[in-house]
């Protein structure tokens, strides 16, 4: 190795470069567009393609979707959702969100016992930990239709790791934020977030003789419930 | 970079003398390469793709000193804190460092070539941090004390059997375990190593340099939790992973995913930018991005070898190459195997150490042609072979041979000397060589030609005026 400083050799290396032809940088113009229904219709199609299970409904129908997304899940074991907003979101039909015991901030991470969700009870409590729980429930603030992806910024309300640690993660998208593909995405202003993440599908491997397994290191179940949130839904 | 090329030919002997080996590469790769056909069939555009992304590296390594001096500036903006490791030493010595003054005691760590390129577990170790590989193909590799055989799938030389009672052995696992079963022991095995680690290590796949931000693309998770869970993150990366824009992740994403794994998209794409900002609930309390010459910068400064700094480690090459195929990953001795690690290894560990790589390939081309983002790699390999006969790495025997073809072909007369030379004692040596080892590499699969017994010249000499020449 010769005795010449990095940055030197860097230097030297640009000016031998710069005066060959194709070092230009190509243009790149990406357009942000909003999903056709037709995409819509692929994102949930790609999801299930990449071993997500999509559930759609209106937001009336929401906490049924929850229940059957989590139908295996015994009374006793905990879900927690990102926010107690979300909690509420997810249960509007419950009754419940009309009584006491929602003295947790609107921005709270908080769960409740699976048992209270089928009863349509749910009492939220900060008790449980997220390493934890049996399911971790999110909101997402993008879907790509060609890829059937979920996309989760990090931000005061959205951790990293409730999607991450908890066996299942149960993702609820507005139809509306579904865009049509990855350059849509690109596209769109970025807000400021130590993480972006891009979830498609459960956690695999083909590590061991190219055998598919989930749940390897993530969530081995990815539920998507999608919904369809006119505005005269509100 | 700890290497063993120069054994390549003894280890490739001992690679085809093992049928199982043979069949379980074979089915690996053939998978591979199915699923990445099928693709790209539904992408139309990567054709164009690949062109962009061969440009765009170009213009990026033609500028890569203020492409760098531009990315630790935005990386700095967001309180990432960069450091420029000139060799593997350097590397290790920072990362060391870093775990004695956190007072870290076990480092969790997501799949990186580059880590391994530095030997930074065995330097972890020495300062007594225990380093946890967490992919689960790598973990295997170090519970077996074994090396990596692919880029991308690690453990593609171990079967389920050998796996199990691996597992079975040192985590008292099922000795006939399934798939699932195994799975399920690491996760859990894993899990609790990740609750407990102060330091995540991880590598990356990009580095964009507009916004600091640092991606990884992987289908475990175990990358996210590496890079989430432990209060310090460190990421170490080569120079040569910068792209300069936000949007040409468009470009790499789609390319790298569907040449590793034939995924549209991986499980996970995670997008890094700092550590946890204030109010976020999870995440680093320190990130540390580690960027690491060892050696590259004499490659980007080398315009006939510049492009392999191009490779995006996606292992196309290695699935579809006729050696790599036969052979595995482990004969190449070096962390980088394959048709882009024989020209890699030697640019890095130095052409004596690795001479025989450049020469481990049939020049087909389909490492090429296969290659996201175009490296000529046939040509930079003939490139390596001229660099290397002029250095004098040579076989004496190879050299000998060639000095003497040379002088044979060095005028007419000696030609015509060396030709009537050739007929006398060729049958000769054709019968009392054939069978001997040091012309065995050849005789092995192909007959010695037997020269004609007249020449052209001859014939045509005697035969002048004559319209058809057979009629002797």
């Amino acid at each position: 190795m010769s005795a010449e400083a990095p940055e030197d050799r860097l230097e030297k290396n640009a000016a031998s470069a710069g005066r060959e032809s194709g070092s230009r940088l190509p243009a790149l113009e990406l357009k942000a567009r909003d999903a056709t229904p037709l995409e819509r219709e692929r994102f949930v199609r790609e999801a299930a393609a990449a071993g997500a299970r999509v559930y759609r409904c209106r937001p009336a129908g929401m906490q049924t979707a929850l229940l059957e997304a989590l139908r295996g899940e015994p009374e006793e074991a905990a879900v927690l959702f990102e926010s107690r907003e979300l909690l509420q979101f997810a249960c509007l039909s419950a009754e419940t969100h009309r009584q006491a015991g929602w003295e947790i901030a609107a921005q709270q991470m908080c769960g409740c016992r699976m048992g209270d969700l089928r009863s349509g009870r749910p009492l939220p409590t900060l008790e449980f930990d997220i390493a934890t729980v049996a399911a971790g429930v999110t909101g997402a603030d993008f879907g790509l239709a060609d890829t059937g992806t979920v996309v989760l910024q990090a931000s005061r309300q959205r951790g990293r790791l409730l999607s991450l640690l908890p066996p299942v993660h149960l993702v609820i998208l507005e139809a509306a934020r579904v865009l049509p593909d990855l350059a849509s995405f690109l596209a769109h202003p970025r807000g400021e977030s130590s993480a972006l993440t891009f979830i498609t599908g459960p956690s695999k491997t083909a590590d061991i003789e190219q055998n598919l397994a989930v749940g390897v290191h993530g969530p081995g179940e990815l539920h998507i419930i999608l919904v369809e949130t006119a505005a005269q839904d509100y | 970079m700890e290497i063993f090329s120069e054994r390549f030919p003894q280890a490739a002997r001992a690679a085809l003398a093992d049928p199982a080996l043979q069949q379980a590469v074979k089915s690996a790769t053939e998978g591979l390469l199915a699923k990445r056909r099928q693709a790209v069939e539904g992408l139309p555009e990567w054709e164009n793709l690949r062109e962009m992304a061969r440009a765009i590296k170009a213009h990026t390594l033609a500028n890569l000193s203020t492409y760098l001096a531009r990315y630790t500036e935005n990386a700095r903006r967001h309180n990432a804190r960069v450091f420029f490791a000139r060799d593997a030493a350097a590397a290790n010595r920072y990362v060391t460092e870093l775990a004695r003054r956190n007072g870290v005691t076990l480092a969790v760590k997501s799949k990186s070539m580059v880590t391994e390129e530095l030997g930074l577990n065995a330097a972890l170790q020495r300062a007594g941090v225990e380093a946890v590989e967490t992919d689960l193909g790598e973990y295997i590799v170090q519970l077996a004390g074994d090396r990596p055989s692919h880029i991308v799938a690690p453990v593609i030389h171990k079967t389920r059997q050998d796996i199990a009672r691996l597992f079975a052995e040192r985590l008292g696992s099922d000795p006939d375990a399934s798939v699932e079963e195994l799975t399920r022991t690491a996760r859990r095995v894993l899990r609790e190593k990740f609750l407990r680690a102060q330091m995540g290590i991880s590598g990356g796949n990009f580095a964009v340099v507009e916004t600091g931000s640092l991606v990884i693309v992987e289908n475990e998770g175990n990358a996210r939790l590496t890079t989430s869970l432990p209060r310090i993150h460190v990421a170490v990366i080569g120079m040569e992973k910068l792209v300069p824009r936000w949007s040409d992740l468009l470009v790499f994403l789609q390319l790298l995913a569907r040449s590793a794994t034939g995924q549209k998209m991986t499980s996970y794409v995670s997008i890094l930018t700092g550590p946890k900002r204030p109010g976020e609930p999870d995440g680093p309390e320190e990130v540390h991005i580690v960027i690491l010459d060892n050696g590259r910068s004499v490659i980007a400064a080398d315009a006939e070898m510049r492009e392999s700094l191009h490779c995006i480690r996606c292992g196309a090459c290695l699935n579809v190459c006729p050696v790599y195929r036969q052979t595995g990953g482990h004969a190449y001795g070096s962390v980088y195997p394959g048709p882009i690690g024989s020209v890699f290894t030697p640019l890095v560990a130095g052409l004596s150490r690795a001479a025989a790589l450049p020469f481990a390939s049939s020049l087909c081309g389909a490492c090429e042609s296969i290659c996201p983002v175009k490296i000529p790699i046939p040509a930079m390999l003939l490139r390596l072979r001229k660099r290397i006969a002029q250095s004098g790495h040579v076989p004496a025997a190879e050299a000998a041979a060639i000095a003497v073809w040379k002088f044979f072909m060095l005028g007419p007369r000696r030609y015509a000397l060396g030709g009537r030379l050739l007929r006398w004692l060729h049958p000769l040596a054709a019968r009392r060589l054939g069978g001997r080892d040091w012309v065995s590499g050849w005789t092995q699969f192909r007959e010695l030609p037997l020269p004609a017994g007249e020449t052209f010249h001859r014939q045509w000499t005697k035969g002048r005026g004559r319209s058809s020449p057979e009629k002797r």
